[in-house]
């Protein structure tokens, strides 16, 4: 599915070089969950952006469904995203003047999905994450839970290959949080490759795979028993 | 502490309080020149001592085409004046300078002799009684013949003139005659009619007027609370009786009242009047209440932008009001903040206005208003401005400020305001309704402009190719000598002079401009009993093929005409037609007892501006006898002749035969500036339209930008969603420009019908109008829809660009 290889990712602020993510290699298979750990600052979430295509690597290769992309343009990036890679995030990040089938849409939109097919298709997804009733609300009028439901929903729509999770339970109550990692779970098992980013060792457990980072570094990368 | 609160605002909000600045700097600094034109235009007369009670007496013009006339035989007035107790004053006053009264004058002091100009009119006195003259030396009482004068104090003071100093003058052969100062009076206050002239000569004495002369424009002074309407009619009534004592018919009368019904015009209403001559300056009605449109619509573009910043701040100032709420501000307070703040940065706005106007006064755009722009001008209308916009902006804020600290902390702590929906429809409609208002100006001014380009360049009916025309002094043109038959020999001396020049195919002479308002009418009687009227101008016998203005009948004037006793006249067609004129047709000439010699028939052509359809009109060689020779000149030059050369062979020309004329007044001009200066009305409009609704856009523009600027910083973290799930900076882009698109189409749909029903009700006053192009809307629609994409695309783009992990993570 994805390789990295002496990944490497600096920052420049006033003439001082933070280096973020300091040879990173590892390589993800199809169907795989994969948590990665780590503290604050380690760079879980630089390394989460660097494999959504989001950023770009200071050097290293990185190698995705079989293309080097560790150097595409931003515009290559945008075209290699759509139905590539859905994202799941701490905050949700649901645009508040969509209404949930219309954020849930949003994806289907840019990949040129016909009106009538995204109709379907986002109703079904709706259907499944079970927030069909709560179509036509708007995401402030939702329960954090029904929000990062919304969100995987969006996630889910374009049938990506790869889901990106950062901190999805992270805004959650315990209750709601595990809702989302059962959800999570089952995903997977269908075959869906995911890499999610957590603080949570309980998290982490849903995962199969769990890659612990220290200051840009690699430090374990264990599978689970599960 | 409010002045503090204001220091940080301007830091904290640095870009919207330069915008709001800007914007209102430029509405201020419009709405202050606007202000300076219009005031100019309404105060005009009116600032002469009991100027609502001094009138002009008028009669209807003999062609019947509406028009009034202002030129009396002295008698007739008086008569009908007469009959009116309530008139407390009335005579003979002009209030335009006229050259028959001389304008070169010299004082010799201590043998040395000084020159300069005085631009005198003339009066009787008791129509210098029906001005508030106000003597400051001398008396009127002594202005007792021709030979004395009065002048203004600032005339005596800059050429430093006293009453009792010998004034000589006289025409060619060095001054001659003389004329006392006898009174000096004080200046009339500006703008008005009757400052314009230097001084005052006596009119003739009526006994010794002759029946013949209609030259004197006739002025009256009512007790307060006459009523007009009872005088006018008490003059009709005089009229009528007057025609049925000479024996005119029942039936007769009914024209006796159409054409010699006496009108009094107020000398407040002369600077708009368009149905009669203007003296002195003129305004246009429709100008000055365009112009006042455009200061409300620019005052309302203004201050939607201010109220528009103002909510599109509201979701970040909200938590500081929240803040202040916490810890135990009252309301009142931060309400009052918030107004105090308003008033800062309209202070700082009409600084910046001041600096803008200061610019202004230094540009040649400058003379489209018509009179001084500098604020020392006008201290009492810059602070009327001042202090209506100040109170303008406190009233506009209150509602702001009541909304933004209306809310409970709790609430807002909780709520969203930047996505509030309410908030956003109305920051849009105010985008609107500045669209709307930008989109209609430049139809209008596009509109304006192309009825200008029209007039000026429309096909007239004669050749306007190569083409100069100047006014003649009038010793080059007249014998040193008067005499009682027209002596063509200067004018041919003249013509011969000026055609030796190669580059001049021709030259020739009409009494005045070609194309006017300024003709002179005849009513003339027909063996038929009917009357012909048309409009008259004396020209020299190659007037017609020099213009270009083709013959249809008959012949054209020959040089032989001038050798008759009776002259030669051609008519118009439209004359032809409608009279059923022909060469046999027996019609008083110019010298009572002798018939019209009608020798030809000219294809109609505009001798009026475009406000005037083509009305019956003759042109005339006068033969021996006549009056003034016509002087104004015009010169046809061969195709890519060297202008200048041409200008100073003409000049020089002129100068040289008539060495004292003043150098200053021969001006040799492209016919084109003749129809420019005819249309300047027009032209001054379409100018300020133009300049004024250019600013009105680019204050609409900063109300754009500031509110995609806005938009674009609280909907950073959506565009960094959207871009992570796939969207292109194109589709940002396109995402952003969509809604202000939409809302130029919403707003075009309205501003085409009110621009076309207003440009269509301003066309009304034309008989010829340029034709309502459907292009003109597409073309004013496109440049604001041009205008907007550039700054949202522009200003969206940054934020399209940004890293979509940055916006999402904040």
């Amino acid at each position: 599915m994805l390789k990295v290889e002496n990944l490497r990712k600096s920052f420049f602020t006033e003439e001082i070089e933070t280096i973020a993510l300091n040879g990173v290699s590892f390589e993800v298979k199809e169907g795989e969950f994969v948590a990665v750990m780590g503290p604050s600052g380690c760079g879980k979430s630089t390394l989460l952006n660097i494999l959504g295509l989001l950023d770009n690597p200071t050097g290293g290769s990185y190698s995705l469904l079989g293309q080097e992309v560790g150097n595409l343009k931003e515009k290559d990036r945008t075209m290699f995203r759509k139905g590539n890679i859905g994202f799941v995030f701490q905050s949700f990040n649901l645009i508040d003047e969509l209404s949930v089938s219309e954020n849930v849409e949003l994806p289907l939109i840019y990949m040129g999905v016909k009106s009538s097919e995204r109709k379907e298709r986002v109703a079904k997804m709706l259907d499944r994450m079970n927030i069909s009733h709560r179509a036509d609300h708007f995401p402030q009028q939702l329960s954090g839970g029904q929000q990062q439901r919304v969100a995987i929903a969006r996630a889910l729509v374009s049938n990506p290959k790869l889901i990106l999770a950062d901190e999805p339970t992270g805004n959650l109550d315990s209750k709601n949080g595990l809702d989302v990692m059962n959800l999570l779970q089952e995903l997977n098992r269908e075959g869906t490759t995911i890499i999610m980013v957590t603080h949570s060792q309980h998290d982490a457990t849903f995962a199969s795979r769990t890659i612990c980072l220290f200051d840009g570094k690699i430090v374990t990368d264990v599978k689970s028993r599960l | 502490m409010y002045i503090k609160n204001f220091i940080t605002l301007l830091r904290r909000y640095t870009t919207s309080s330069l915008l709001n600045v800007v914007g209102m700097a430029i509405a201020f600094a419009a709405i202050y020149l606007i202000s300076v034109q219009v005031n100019h235009d309404l105060s005009y007369n009116r600032v002469i001592k009991n100027s609502e009670r001094i009138y002009r007496l008028e009669y209807p013009n003999e062609t019947g085409n509406g028009r009034w006339d202002i030129w009396w035989n002295r008698q007739f007035p008086d008569k009908l004046v007469s009959i009116c107790p309530e008139i407390e004053a009335a005579g003979s006053i002009g209030v335009l300078a006229h050259s028959m009264y001389q304008d070169e004058y010299s004082i010799h002091r201590n043998a040395i002799v000084e020159n300069f100009t005085i631009s005198l009119a003339g009066a009787e006195p008791e129509g210098l009684a029906v001005f508030p003259f106000e003597i400051v030396a001398g008396s009127l009482d002594d202005l007792a013949t021709g030979d004395e004068m009065i002048i203004s104090e600032s005339v005596a003071n800059k050429f430093n003139l006293s009453v009792g100093d010998d004034l000589h003058y006289g025409r060619g052969a060095m001054n001659s005659a003389i004329r006392t100062i006898v009174a000096i009076y004080k200046d009339f206050p500006k703008p008005s009619t009757i400052s314009m002239p230097m001084g005052y000569v006596l009119l003739k004495p009526q006994a010794q007027a002759s029946e013949s002369d209609w030259m004197d424009t006739y002025y009256v002074r009512l007790q307060e609370g006459a009523d007009v309407k009872d005088i006018e009619q008490r003059m009709t009534q005089m009229v009528i009786d007057e025609a049925i004592k000479n024996g005119t018919s029942e039936e007769d009368l009914v024209e006796v009242l159409h054409r010699a019904t006496p009108r009094l015009t107020s000398i407040c209403d002369l600077y708009f009047i368009k149905d009669a001559p203007t003296e002195g300056l003129s305004g246009n009605r429709s100008t000055t209440n365009s112009l006042i449109a455009i200061a409300v619509l620019i005052l309302v573009i203004s201050f939607i932008n201010f109220v528009n910043f103002f909510f599109a701040l509201i979701p970040s100032r909200i938590r500081v009001v929240n803040n202040y709420k916490i810890f135990g501000a009252p309301t009142w307070k931060l309400r009052l903040n918030f107004l105090v703040e308003t008033v800062g940065l309209i202070l700082v706005a009409l600084l910046v206005a001041v600096i803008i106007v200061c610019v202004f006064a230094e540009t040649p755009l400058k003379e489209y208003i018509s009179t001084s722009v500098a604020i020392n001008d006008n201290w009492a209308l810059a602070g009327s401005i001042a202090g209506g916009v100040i109170l303008l902006g406190v009233i506009v804020s209150l509602y702001p400020a009541w909304y933004i600290t209306k809310f409970s902390p709790a609430f807002v702590i909780k709520g969203d305001f930047a996505s509030s929906r309410s908030g956003r429809i109305l920051r849009y409609a105010l985008v609107g309704v500045q669209y709307i208002i930008s989109i209609t100006l430049i139809i209008c001014s596009i509109f304006v402009y192309r009825q200008h380009q029209f007039m000026l360049k429309r096909d007239m009916g004669f050749d306007r190719e190569n083409l100069l025309s100047v006014e003649v002094p009038f010793e080059a043109m007249n014998p040193d000598v008067e005499s009682s038959r027209l002596d063509y020999t200067k004018r041919d001396a003249l013509l011969d002079k000026l055609t030796q020049n190669p580059q001049i195919k021709g030259v020739t002479f009409g009494d005045i401009e070609l194309v006017s308002n300024a003709e002179g009418s005849w009513g003339r009687p027909l063996e038929n009993g009917d009357k012909a009227i048309f409009s008259i101008h004396t020209v020299s016998w190659n007037f017609l093929d020099v213009m270009g203005i083709e013959i249809v009948e008959g012949r054209d004037f020959l040089s032989s005409d001038d050798n008759t006793i009776t002259g030669a006249m051609i008519f118009n067609e439209t004359a032809q037609k409608i009279y059923g004129l022909t060469f046999e047709t027996k019609m008083l000439g110019h010298l009572y007892g002798h018939n019209a010699n009608i020798v030809g028939f000219c294809k109609d052509f505009n001798f009026a501006p475009a406000d005037r359809n083509i009305e019956p009109f003759a042109f005339m060689v006068c033969g021996h006898y006549g009056w003034d020779m016509p002087r104004h000149a015009y010169i046809r030059t061969i195709a890519g002749a060297d202008i200048a050369e041409v200008r100073r062979y003409v000049f020089d020309t002129l100068m040289e035969m008539a060495p004292y004329a003043d150098p200053e007044k021969i001006k040799v001009e492209f016919f084109d500036k003749e129809l420019e200066d005819l249309y300047y009305l027009e032209e001054k409009l379409s100018t300020l339209i133009a300049m004024f609704s250019f600013l009105s856009i680019v204050i609409s523009i900063i109300g754009v930008f500031g509110l995609v600027l806005f938009e674009t910083q609280y909907r950073r973290r959506e565009i960094g969603i959207r871009r992570v799930h796939g969207a292109s900076v194109g589709g940002i882009l396109q995402m952003f420009n969509r809604k202000y698109i939409n809302i130029v189409a919403i707003c075009s749909a309205v501003a085409i019908p009110v621009s076309h029903y207003i440009i269509s009700r301003w066309m009304e006053q034309y008989v010829y109008r340029v034709e309502m192009s459907w292009w003109v809307y597409a073309l004013a629609v496109g440049v604001i829809l041009l205008i907007t994409i550039i700054t949202v695309s522009l200003r969206s783009w940054s934020a399209a660009n940004e890293n979509p992990t940055e916006s999402i993570m904040k």
